[in-house]
């Protein structure tokens, strides 16, 4: 058999496994091994299982992930969470469909303390969604806003993806995470207007009128946000100026966020013990995909199937756009069926290396592969956003939250489309970080 | 991705509820599993802890004080590789691992058992055999007197820990293997 046969061979094995609920690393970490075994030695393959998974786990520009996992950990356990939304609707809140336009507000700043569209969609549901139920806001709306609103975890900086992204792909991670500045508040500003002209066309689904609140109050309200923002612009400042490495941004921000919340009286023993164990056990959870990943990357690369795939791809007489066109829909199919972890670990030992031959910026890639994972999110049958907010809200089908949140994907994929057209909006800031 | 949320205990409590002998082996390995696993998490909350003050206390001594802390860098990484090869069994305990269930929900539960036995039973092997590589791995360090670039540290050491670690991971698996078969055989019987 050819070396490409078995690494075709090995792609549908490992479908097949995952379908039959294998966890997505194992998966890849067995037909990894097993691959490799068969493409050079068992005895090299046997050794392959202590030396790569030893190799990705000590991998100390990975420890990134477990400090900015800790941090949101710290802010969100803690309760502040709820006081940002506060603070930033006595800001916006005025503005017709003002909670839900606040509810993005929140979501931005938040997301720049929590690096995953989970977190983010989970703390601000349990928070904005009774707020807005209250103000007799319609559900599509409420549930859409919070929904759109957690896709903006993972592209505002701090952002697992683009560090796991960045560790796939060998892309820097401090870039990376720059990088997404920009279409993140971008972003959250379109949705912003997305809801405010939703709300326009039809003033019943937001009836909330309220006086602004005036200005003693909204700088008053300002001292529950000042811990994110400082804890931002430090970590992540730091990172774009070159004082630090990500790993420790990231280390520096989690230690920032445990002072903040112990000396305002937030932080006891119970919040610290539950925020080092969900952030260990999440950061575990995404190693052991790394782990397999690595694994099975090296079996790819011994079967070859990248390099031919990439080197026929290249040699097709169509323009590159159309190319990325054609991967942009394979992501939009994969985004509704799978999770997105699993999306990237599967797909970028292979489009990865087509992309950059293809003479697109790696960086930028990056952004647009968010945009992808974040779309799949909210994208049925899987999407995992909606699930986590119907979690919340038991009593509303999920069909309707579904049909709620499509004006958000439409706009996502015009953002997308945008980001093709001008990748200058991912890819200036970055160009200048030191 | 599975919800983290289904405790162990609760999966104890609903196989101890009937507790022929079989089912009581069983209780008695989970709480077996759990136990060890436990103090390994335990261990790694306390390491986390440590490397985010030690790589704090590294950036201050640089910057302000111009005195870095000899070998954070290299801390880190084994102190991470520590992290995960000790809390990779609370995870799948907690059911956290990522996996993708849109077929075989939709399978009668005795099937669905059964494939989660064959498939958790495959997983144990490869991790049993994953051990003892690490153990081999292990004795080429020791004999190859391999040490850390900076601080000198004896590698085989992490090596050895890791391996330990996957061991109470593989049994997490073998218990994984036998709650699925129970199932199966209990579906049986009624």
């Amino acid at each position: 058999m050819s070396p490409e046969m078995i690494g075709v061979l090995g792609i549908i094995l490992l479908l097949v496994l995952i379908i039959l609920r294998m966890s997505v690393g194992m998966s890849l970490f067995l037909v990894g091994f097993m691959g490799v075994s068969m493409l050079t030695d068992w005895s090299v393959g046997l050794s392959q299982l202590a030396s790569s998974a030893f190799g990705t786990a000590k991998n100390s520009s990975l420890s990134v992930i477990p400090l900015f996992i800790l941090m949101g950990m710290f802010m969100s356990n803690t309760g502040l969470g709820k006081e940002l939304f506060n603070a930033v609707d006595k800001w916006i809140g005025h503005f017709r469909g003002g909670l839900a336009i606040a509810t993005i507000g929140a979501s931005s700043i938040f997301a720049a303390i929590s690096g995953s569209t989970n977190a983010t969609t989970a703390t601000l549901a349990r928070i904005a969604i009774p707020e807005m139920n209250n103000y007799n806001y319609s559900t599509a709306l409420s549930t859409a806003s919070v929904a759109a609103g957690g896709t903006l975890g993972i592209l505002i900086p701090p952002s697992v993806i683009l560090i796991i992204y960045g560790a796939l792909t060998n892309e820097p991670i401090g870039k990376l995470l720059i990088a997404g500045i920009i279409p993140g508040i971008l972003m959250a500003l379109i949705f912003m207007l997305t809801i405010n002209i939703q709300v326009r066309l039809n003033p019943s689904i937001a009836p909330r009128n309220h006086e602004p609140a005036s200005f003693a109050e909204r700088f008053k309200s300002l001292k529950s946000v000042w811990p994110f923002l400082v804890i931002f612009v430090v970590s992540i400042g730091g990172i774009y100026q070159g004082y630090f490495t990500p790993t420790e941004a990231g280390a520096i921000g989690a230690m920032g966020a445990f002072i903040i919340t112990l000396i305002t009286r937030r932080m006891n023993w119970k919040t610290l013990m539950a925020s080092l164990d969900e952030s260990i056990r999440l950061s575990v959870m995404l190693f052991l995909i790394l782990i397999g990943a690595s694994l099975f990357g090296k079996f790819l690369a011994l079967s070859q199937i990248p390099m031919v795939l990439a080197s026929s791809v290249a040699s097709l007489d169509v323009s590159p756009y159309v190319i990325l066109t054609l991967i942009l829909i394979v992501y939009l199919i994969l985004g509704m069926f799978m999770e997105g972890i699993a999306i990237m670990v599967l797909t970028l030992p292979i489009v990865y290396p087509l992309i950059t031959q293809l003479g697109f910026d790696g960086i930028w890639f990056g952004i647009i592969m968010v945009m992808m994972l974040n779309i799949g999110v909210l994208t049925p049958p899987l999407g995992l956003s909606v699930y986590i907010i119907s979690g919340v809200v038991k009593d509303v089908p999920i069909e309707k939250i579904f049909r709620g949140v499509f004006p958000m994907v439409v706009t996502m994929i015009i953002f997308t489309i945008l980001l093709v057209i001008f990748p200058e909006l991912a890819t200036y800031l970055p160009s200048l970080a030191k | 991705m599975k919800s983290g949320s289904n405790e162990v205990g609760q999966k104890n409590n609903s196989l101890g509820a009937h507790a022929p002998n079989d089912a009581l082996f069983i209780k008695r390995l989970n709480g077996l599993v759990y136990f060890l696993n436990n103090i390994t998490h335990k261990i790694s909350k306390l390491i986390l802890f440590s490397l985010m003050i030690l790589t704090t206390m590294d950036v201050i001594g640089r910057k302000f004080f111009n005195n870095p802390i000899t070998g954070t860098n290299e801390l880190t990484g084994l102190g991470l590789a520590l992290i995960i090869f000790f809390s990779l069994g609370m995870t799948q305990l907690k059911g956290d691992h990522i996996a993708i269930d849109f077929l075989v929900n939709k399978f009668p539960e005795k099937i669905q058992a059964l494939i989660q036995s064959l498939t958790s039973c495959v997983l144990f092997i490869l991790l049993v055999l994953s051990a003892w590589q690490f153990i081999e791995y292990t004795k080429r360090l020791y004999h190859g007197n391999d040490v850390s670039g900076d601080l000198g540290i004896p590698m085989f050491i992490f090596t050895l820990v890791g391996g330990i670690g996957i061991l109470f991971f593989a049994l997490s698996l073998l218990l994984d293997t036998l709650q699925s078969l129970l199932k199966v055989v209990r579906k049986n019987e009624s």
